[in-house]
């Protein structure tokens, strides 16, 4: 029997208030410490390359899943997805882009440099609340994810 | 000759000579002579503070000479004439009092009253015509000034005798503080060496009137593409105008993103009003509700009614900003009187007027004050409506109103026409782009006027009765004077 | 717009354009005719003419003929006398042959004679005379013949009385040959000048025909030119005509372009803060609907529903500013029937809660995108059904036709030369007066207050911009209170 552990989301997010209204929607069911926020794509990779201060694993855990909005200041959705998919290790970790855009050419860049995911942004709070239920239910329960 | 009294100052030491000329002066049939004394230099500086047709100048006035005086009454009344009396004919004295401006001279003695009459009459006509003269050289000499083009005179070879300020200003040259004996050739402002050639060969066939165009050199070095206006005044004179071309190409294109801007201006004036009904729904909810939330609840979710309310004003400024990049971005913005633009409109459209033989009624507030706004573009608002009105209206009958008016902290301006009138339809759709009911019209005129007048965030209305008359009210808001 | 330009360039029948063509050209055919009647009247008039002289000249060669034979005619009879003389004189029956033959040449000549003069009836006359006169001497002739015969001398037979008749005879005779001949004369005479006067008249007539024929056909000649220089003037300013239009159409587009680009960018930049405050609102609801107590929530239920009208209004107005755009969707030939059971299907829930009946024909393929063709039809589907009666269930018809030549040049920016379907969407529904029936299709127009119906006042404008993309027109009819119907006009694939 496994013990189902909850999964811990790094989400990628420089609106706040998206950033409130996505912690909330997942403060439902996610413990407050399994979701991190950093403001946009240069903190990522940072954070995923263990720069300090993210080297503090209590604090900053390694996430199981990333959550990446394409409209960043400095870096962007698309150049730090790019830099995860080709980082060694790095690739492994599950990449979902949430953004608001729903152009073809965003789906299709996103999934050409390797994104498992691309869900647009909902209007409203029970749209983001069946969401995050989804992702939750869909990542830690339904797929298995690597170690 | 005037009825009117003619007075005269007769200005002599000798009261007896003083008393001949009175008594001869009475005895002239027909007219009213009015004769003052004065019995000095000095009583005479001090009378010529009144007016006087005429002056009599003694030249014999004590220590000072008449001489003298002519000088001083010229420089105070130009044009009165002065005629010079003396007892004895002296060649000197003669040249002397002409040269000084005297209109004539009488010898003491050798005339009677007869002669005196025909004296003062041909002087006093003869300064009238003078100051008709005077009249006429100071206005063509003020629209020679004031021309709004480079203006200039050049003798038959090109060489420049006179420019205007415009002209001295255009091309940084000025025929007055040339040195005497060199002078400089209009040729000499012609970029092509063809062109050149082509004046002088022109000017030698002594045409009446030629005009072409060609580039010109300015101050500076800048080049300019001009049209040239020559036209001959007299044998060895020819009137020159230089039209910028440059400037004329500049305003078309002007003109030309004018019309562009209509359409999307009208699609951001109706985004804009679209949204802000919904918009002041929720705002108005927002307060609401941030009012009746009990304080446990407000605590925790005001954050969450202020993201609204926030995001409300972002959508507020998104429209604002909008309906401004529609608008014109480049607003030269200076004080005017509205009655000047509204005037010079007028002046634009005066043609038309006079041709249809308008009647014009200007109920001008003279105390309008001043408004900040694009001078250029408000006048070009103006004669739009302008022109629409006179269109609308029949030889003869037609009746324009112009009315200025303060009404509150707003200057506004009627314009009010008896003309055809606009039917209901046509008055809903009256600033639509592209949106006429004549044959050969852009259908852009008024959708321009609207939104120049809008960009200066006044306010344009119209009514109408077909058969009638239409009127349009506008307004713009009047600058207060800053507080200092 | 292009309707407002259809205003510019009205077209009932008349075209802006003055027409110079027609009268020029009438002209010209008026000329040609005329320069042709007066070449064939010329003809004819010399041809008649020349024909009065070949008349008159046979007339006036019949008269010498006359002439001749009457004095032929004197010889016979004087023949016949001096043969009788002879052969009474001789008894020589030679002369008695001789005097046969002349009687027969005689009877020859004067037969002739007869004949030619057949239409002078006073020819005729002195004919008979002198026949009966010819024959009074036959008979004596024969018994002057038989007598000698009989007799061998004319003793006793030549009385004075013969001899005097005989006289008189002859000189009867004489004078009638004379008056034949005279007469003969005369008639040559009136001839003769009646000929001069032809000849005479020839010249003159045939001159004058000839200046009038060569006038007109100088006339016809100028009248062509006029009329090419016409042409070439009409030409010119149809040409100026449309450049001035195409000019006016390129405004238009520059504008088009302008709007769309404004319209993609206005909506775009609002999606943002709106998606905040729908989010938001919803937020609230969710986490405070116990504590708020009574109106709390209605101003959020307010909040959320302005939200979302104004969502409706930035998406409508994103779709306008994409219905416009030539790229985005591929063109390929669909089926309408098919689009239209696509958007009945998805119009079902509203179909049903109305009750409408839709009733579509037969429908053509035409060619367009099936995201577009499907957004006007459920446009226009739903706007019938919107728009219905309260208490009369929407019925709706769709159906399509060829469209005809009046209609096509109503709107003249259409291509003339192509063929068109002329689909119709009618509806049993509450209708509206024609006076707005080109308002309807501006964009944000509605006729109603906000409360009555809802709708953004775009669906119409981006109706028509598709099929004006797609080279077609749409336009609406209608009657207040009985229902309206929205035709489009749409290029049939060749």
């Amino acid at each position: 029997m496994v013990l189902k552990k909850k999964i811990t989301i790094l989400i990628a997010e420089d609106d706040e208030d998206d950033k409130y209204l996505i912690l909330k929607a997942f403060a439902r069911t996610l413990p407050q410490n399994n979701v991190i926020c950093v403001e946009d794509g240069e903190v990522l990779i940072q954070y995923l390359n263990r720069v300090t201060p993210y080297d503090e694993d209590e604090k900053y855990p390694v996430p199981d899943i990333i959550l990446l909005d394409l409209n960043m200041p400095r870096k962007d959705g698309k150049a730090a997805l790019a830099e995860i998919k080709s980082h060694d290790v790095l690739k492994k970790i599950p990449v979902i882009i949430f953004t608001t855009s729903t152009s073809k050419e965003d789906i299709d860049a996103s999934y050409s440099l390797g994104s498992n995911s691309f869900i647009t942004k909902p209007s409203s709070f029970e749209g983001l609340l069946k969401i995050t239920e989804e992702i939750e239910n869909y990542w830690a329960r339904t797929v298995v994810l690597p170690s | 000759m005037p009825k009117n009294p003619i007075n005269i100052l007769y200005i002599d030491d000798d009261p007896d000579d003083f008393f001949l000329v009175s008594m001869l002066l009475k005895k002239v049939e027909d007219s009213e002579y009015k004769l003052e004394r004065a019995s000095s230099f000095q009583e005479a500086r001090e009378k010529l503070s009144k007016t006087f047709e005429v002056f009599l100048v003694d030249y014999k006035l004590g220590k000072d000479t008449g001489l003298d005086l002519i000088k001083e009454i010229k420089s105070k009344h130009p044009h009165s004439p002065v005629i010079m009396l003396t007892g004895m004919s002296n060649g000197y004295i003669d040249r002397e009092a002409l040269t000084l401006g005297a209109s004539d001279y009488l010898v003491k003695g050798e005339f009677d009253s007869k002669t005196l009459d025909r004296v003062l009459r041909y002087a006093l006509r003869d300064s009238q015509i003078i100051k008709q003269l005077d009249i006429a050289g100071r206005k063509f000499r003020s629209i020679f000034e004031k021309a709004g083009d480079p203006f200039m005179l050049i003798d038959a070879s090109g060489k420049i005798l006179e420019g205007n300020p415009v002209f001295v200003q255009k091309f940084g040259a000025d025929p007055h503080e040339i040195s005497k004996g060199s002078g400089f050739y209009f040729s000499d402002f012609f970029y092509e060496a063809d062109c050149r050639m082509d004046l002088i060969e022109k000017l030698d066939k002594k045409l009446e009137l030629f005009e072409f165009e060609s580039t010109l050199i300015g101050k500076e070095g800048h080049f300019f593409r001009a049209l040239v206006s020559i036209a001959k005044q007299e044998t060895d004179i020819y009137q020159v105008i230089i039209k910028d071309l440059s400037a004329i190409k500049n305003r078309e294109e002007e003109d030309h993103n004018l019309k562009k801007f209509s359409s999307t201006g009208r699609m951001a004036r109706l985004l804009a009003h679209e949204v802000k009904n919904p918009l002041t729904t929720i705002v108005l909810a927002a307060d609401q509700l941030q009012l009746e939330l009990p304080a446990e609840v407000l605590k925790e979710s005001g954050d969450l009614i202020e993201v609204i309310q926030r995001n409300c004003t972002r959508i507020n400024e998104l429209v604002t900003q909008l309906l401004e990049s529609t608008r014109f971005s480049e607003l030269n913005i200076a004080k005017y009187s509205i009655n000047t633009i509204l005037d010079e409109a007028l002046e634009v459209v005066k043609d038309r007027i006079d041709l249809k033989r308008i009647k014009l009624i200007k109920d001008y507030d003279p105390e309008i004050g001043d408004v900040k706004v694009d001078g250029e573009k408000v006048k070009i608002a103006l004669t739009n409506l302008i022109v629409n009105a006179v269109e609308a209206m029949e030889e003869l009958i037609g009746e324009l109103y112009l009315k200025t008016y303060i009404k509150g902290d707003h200057c506004k301006i009627k314009i009010r026409d008896n003309g055809s009138g606009i039917s209901k339809e046509n008055l809903e759709r009256l600033f639509e782009p592209f949106f006429t009911s004549k044959n050969n019209g852009s259908g852009l005129g008024l959708t321009n006027t609207q939104n120049i007048i809008l960009s200066h965030n006044g306010s344009i209305r119209v009514s109408s009765k077909e058969g009638e008359g239409t009127t349009f009210s506008i307004s713009f808001l009047i600058i207060s004077d800053d507080p200092e | 717009m292009l309707l407002e330009m259809s205003k510019k360039f009205p077209i009932n029948g008349k075209v802006f354009m003055p027409s110079i063509l027609s009268p020029s050209i009438r002209r010209v055919k008026i000329y040609a005719i005329f320069s042709l009647i007066l070449i064939l009247a010329g003809s004819a008039t010399s041809y008649w003419v020349a024909d009065r002289i070949g008349f008159y000249t046979s007339e006036i060669m019949k008269a010498e003929e006359v002439m001749q034979l009457t004095d032929a005619l004197y010889l016979t009879i004087l023949e016949r006398e001096s043969n009788i003389r002879a052969y009474i004189i001789t008894g020589d029956r030679k002369f008695l042959e001789n005097y046969e033959n002349s009687i027969i040449e005689g009877e020859q000549v004067h037969r002739s004679l007869q004949n030619i003069t057949s239409k002078n009836e006073i020819q005729q006359n002195y004919l008979r005379d002198l026949e009966s006169i010819i024959r009074v001497r036959a008979e004596v002739f024969e018994k002057t013949k038989s007598y000698y015969m009989e007799n061998k001398s004319l003793v006793g037979f030549l009385t004075d009385q013969r001899v005097n008749s005989a006289i008189d005879n002859y000189q009867n005779i004489k004078r009638i040959i004379m008056s034949i001949n005279e007469e003969e004369s005369r008639t040559f005479a009136e001839k003769n000048s009646g000929l001069l006067n032809n000849i005479r008249a020839l010249p003159f007539t045939v001159s004058l025909i000839s200046l009038l024929s060569i006038a007109m056909g100088l006339l016809t000649l100028f009248s062509v030119l006029h009329y090419n220089k016409n042409q070439k003037n009409a030409i010119l300013q149809t040409q100026a005509y449309q450049d001035s239009l195409q000019e006016k159409l390129n405004l238009l587009d520059e504008s088009n372009k302008e709007l769309e680009q404004f319209a993609y960018v206005a909506s775009h930049d609002l999606q943002e803060p709106l998606r905040k405050i729908t989010s938001f609102s919803d937020l609230l609801i969710y986490q405070y609907r116990k504590e708020l107590k009574g109106d709390g929530e209605m101003y959020l239920d307010r909040i959320i529903s302005s939200s979302n009208r104004m969502k409706r209004l930035i998406i409508d107005l994103l779709e306008y500013s994409r219905a416009g755009r030539e790229n985005d969707n591929s063109m390929e030939e669909l089926e309408l029937n098919i689009v239209i059971d696509q958007v009945i299907e998805s119009l079902e829930i509203l179909i049903v809660e109305k009750n409408a009946k839709l009733t579509v024909s037969d429908l053509p393929i035409v060619k367009g995108s099936n995201t577009e063709l499907e957004q006007v039809f459920q446009n226009l589907i739903s706007n019938a059904i919107k728009f219905s009666k309260p208490n009369k269930p929407s019925e709706i018809q769709i159906d399509s036709i060829a469209a005809n030549k009046e209609i096509i040049k109503q709107f003249p920016h259409l291509e003339q030369d192509q063929a068109y379907h002329l689909i119709r969407i009618s509806d049993n529904g509450i209708g509206f007066s024609e006076e707005y029936a080109q308002r309807i299709f501006t964009i944000f127009q509605r006729l109603h207050g906000k409360h009555e119906y809802e709708g953004t006042g775009i669906g119409l404008a981006i109706t028509k911009r598709i099929i004006e993309k797609y080279k077609g027109v749409i336009f609406a009819q209608s009657k207040p209170y009985i229902g309206s119907t929205f035709n489009i006009i749409i290029p049939k694939i060749n």
